[in-house]
């Protein structure tokens, strides 16, 4: 999964940034209006986490760009200003969720993985596939009721596997949603990791779930 | 009373008065009325006695001289049955009388039978038992100086009471239905013209804080009471202005105190989250530390300025050569400016001796350097320079009160500030106009600031580029405390500025009158 943050003040960007990415999560930051509807539009994030102060256009005008732009990424607004009218119009702006700072860090999580599932058309909080579950809000993983530990990396690979469960994803696309700008795609990175989770996941068990596709890219489902 | 609305006590004013004049008015009338009915009727009776006793005149009418009745019947008409005409000798013993006599005989009074024999009318109202009083007239028929007779004519009243009678009927239906009308229409009256009274309550009672933007309907009309609707309007004006103000203000203030509680909230959440190394909690502490700081400067400045506001601020004033807090200044700010490449310079001026805290002007002073430092790119320029100007108003003497407060010295400081306030005050300890002011600039080369920013400056929390501000650790409070203490001291602060070539601050100080 994959995060946008867009908030000038470098410090705030900053740890939002490093406890997503210790979460699991792939992320991006901008630190201006601009930059960060640039960002926002290139649709490889998964959520957008907006403040609406920004120096060059403030948050709420870049995401009703986004909006115009029929951009469905989700948006989570962040602010530090908590009048019932400000919420009112951000979230008539288009945001899904707002959050008001000083906030905790486990809620700004909690509704990350809200929007997250929300996303997915995915009502459920809890993946599975076959005797496969993972369940994000405690980033637990099991199969067979056995509890298997993942870094979070595999466990980013893994969620974002199980999201698009039947689906054929490539290079590429996993390296977009689970990986951020810096990564480069000419490695073999995901190979590497698909390799870990199989040995964590599939190596123990049947049925495997985590198939290669060839020529295409890696493939989680339940039938062989 | 309080309780009862002015639309009735206006009505119950207008009974009351319109009831009085009506009593006064109807006993005034009533009394003329009766003066003059008693008038016509006395008038009457003399012209009778006078005719009669014309034409008896030379005949001694006798007891029962049957020619009386036609005298009077020739007088008088066919049936003159309300009066009576009686001859009596100058003893009073009656000689002859009209047929019409009602079998009663009262003799004359003494006073009548006295005034008589000095020849002289006597005019009397006789009380005899019946409904109503009569009016004798008794008249002295005279004879070469001599009374011959007396003659007596009498009348009664019956027709003076009646007309009297109907007088005061009609009054006593009359009033009360005037004065009940009169109140009636008051009321009307004072309901019409109360009803926009009424209307402007119910809508200065709908407006609250919340709905200030509301508007009283003003009736056109340049009346009281358009006049009382446009008062309150523009008191709602300005009620608005200070609302939004403060709103403004708190909205500031929680964003400048919640970004560094989010900073700390948020480092310190996710540093919790796993075990990591002494170097990464660190520095977290080390981060935490400085928004501590940026929080607690926040708050000392938050408080300077409340104090400033409420007229607390405390100066600690003493003589101060300007060329010392200033040469101070510039060296705290030298630092500064090296680290980012600005030459900062000071040039000299001539000597001035200010009534001042030398504390909070050289922080005040200092908060225009960092400033100027702030907003000027490398290799730009921040000069200090200050010069004497004559009278009170310098470069920037707008607003720089006309009577310069340079008295008491130490001990009642904030008596002092509060007098500073007002233009033309006068400090208690006998203080007086000073010599003229010091004029101190502060020149930068930085980025300027635009026409519309310009008033605003001075604001609280007002930054033209919010995002640079904070990233150079502004609060958006320094200029207002440099406004705050300058004022405070009796002086002004002024800014000139091109957009893209810098800026200049002037601050105008009143010099004190007796160096020390």
């Amino acid at each position: 999964m994959r995060i946008l943050v867009v908030e000038d003040e470098q410090k705030v960007a900053s740890f939002i940034q490093k406890g997503l990415v210790e979460e699991g999560y792939a992320v991006d930051v901008a630190h201006d209006g601009e930059d960060g509807l640039a960002m926002a539009l290139d649709g490889v994030h998964d959520l957008v986490v907006l403040d609406i102060m920004l120096p060059k256009r403030d948050g709420l005008a870049v995401l009703r760009e986004l909006r115009n732009r029929r951009s469905q990424t989700s948006v989570l607004l962040l602010t530090a200003r908590d009048a019932v009218a400000d919420r009112v119009t951000g979230l008539d702006t288009g945001a899904d969720d707002y959050l008001v700072k000083p906030f905790a860090f486990d809620e700004l999580l909690a509704r990350v993985r809200a929007l997250l599932r929300r996303r997915g058309g995915d009502r459920l909080a809890v993946l599975a596939a076959a005797d496969l579950t993972l369940d994000p809000a405690t980033r637990e993983v099991r199969r067979g009721g056995k509890k298997i530990d993942l870094t979070p990396k595999e466990y980013a690979l893994l969620e974002y596997l199980l999201r698009n469960k039947g689906r054929v994803l490539n290079r590429a696309l996993i390296a977009q949603h689970v990986w951020d700008y810096d990564f480069d795609t000419a490695t073999n990175v995901i190979d590497v990791y698909i390799n870990y989770l199989r040995k964590k996941v599939d190596a123990e068990f049947a049925p495997r779930l985590i198939h290669t596709v060839r020529g295409a890219g890696y493939v989680l489902r339940e039938e062989p | 009373m309080p309780r009862v609305s002015v639309r009735i006590r206006l009505a119950a004013w207008y009974a009351g008065i319109l009831a009085a004049s009506l009593i006064l008015l109807g006993g005034l009338a009533y009394a003329i009325l009766m003066q003059g009915l008693h008038k016509d009727v006395d008038q009457s009776l003399l012209t009778v006695a006078r005719a009669v006793a014309e034409s008896a005149a030379g005949r001694v009418v006798g007891p029962s001289n049957p020619t009386m009745e036609e005298l009077v019947r020739e007088l008088f008409g066919a049936s003159p049955f309300d009066r009576f005409v009686q001859f009596l000798d100058p003893g009073g013993q009656p000689l002859a009388m009209a047929p019409n006599v009602r079998g009663r005989q009262v003799p004359p009074s003494e006073e009548a039978l006295h005034n008589a024999t000095l020849g002289l009318a006597t005019f009397e109202t006789l009380e005899l038992g019946e409904r109503h009083p009569i009016r004798v007239l008794t008249y002295p028929v005279m004879e070469r100086g001599r009374v011959l007779q007396l003659l007596r004519v009498a009348i009664s009243l019956e027709g003076v009471n009646a007309a009297l009678r109907k007088f005061l009927l009609a009054a006593a239906v009359l009033l009360p239905v005037a004065t009940v009308l009169a109140g009636a229409g008051g009321y009307l009256l004072a309901r019409r013209a109360l009803r926009p009274v009424d209307q402007m309550t119910r809508a200065v009672r709908r407006i609250e804080a919340n709905s200030l933007g509301e508007r009283i309907a003003a009736p056109g009309a340049d009346d009281e009471l358009g006049r009382l609707a446009r008062t309150l309007n523009d008191m709602l004006d300005r009620l608005e202005g200070a609302f939004a103000e403060i709103r403004r203000f708190t909205a500031d203030a929680s964003h400048e105190l919640r970004t560094p509680l989010t900073i700390l909230k948020g480092e310190v959440e996710v540093a919790l989250r796993t075990p990591r190394d002494p170097a990464e909690y660190r520095k977290v502490l080390d981060s935490s530390l400085e928004e501590v700081n940026r929080m607690a400067r926040m708050v000392e400045n938050l408080l300077t300025l409340t104090r400033a506001d409420a007229g607390q601020l405390t100066l600690e004033r003493r003589p101060v050569e300007i060329g010392h807090v200033l040469a101070r200044v510039v060296a705290r700010g030298r630092g500064l400016a090296d680290g980012r490449g600005i030459a900062l310079s000071l040039a000299e001026g001539s000597a001035a001796t200010v009534l001042a805290d030398a504390e909070r002007l050289e922080q005040a002073f200092f908060n225009l350097v960092d400033n100027g430092v702030k907003y000027t790119p490398q290799d730009g320029r921040v000069a200090v320079r200050w010069r004497l100007a004559p009278g009170g108003a310098g470069v920037g003497g707008r607003g720089l009160p006309a009577g310069i407060v340079a008295g008491s010295r130490v001990g009642d400081a904030s008596e002092t500030n509060r007098a500073a306030r007002e233009p033309g005050a006068v400090a208690p300890g006998g203080a007086h106009i000073g010599p003229g002011s010091v004029v101190v600039e502060v020149e930068d080369t930085g980025i300027g600031i635009g026409a519309a920013d310009r008033g605003l400056v001075f604001q609280r929390f007002y930054r033209a580029d919010r995002a640079r501000s904070r990233a150079e650790g502004g609060s958006g409070l320094g200029l207002a405390i440099v406004k705050s203490i300058i004022e405070a001291h009796g002086g002004s602060v002024a800014v000139q500025s091109a957009l893209g070539h810098g800026s200049t601050f002037t601050v105008t100080l009143p010099i004190a009158s007796q160096p020390a």
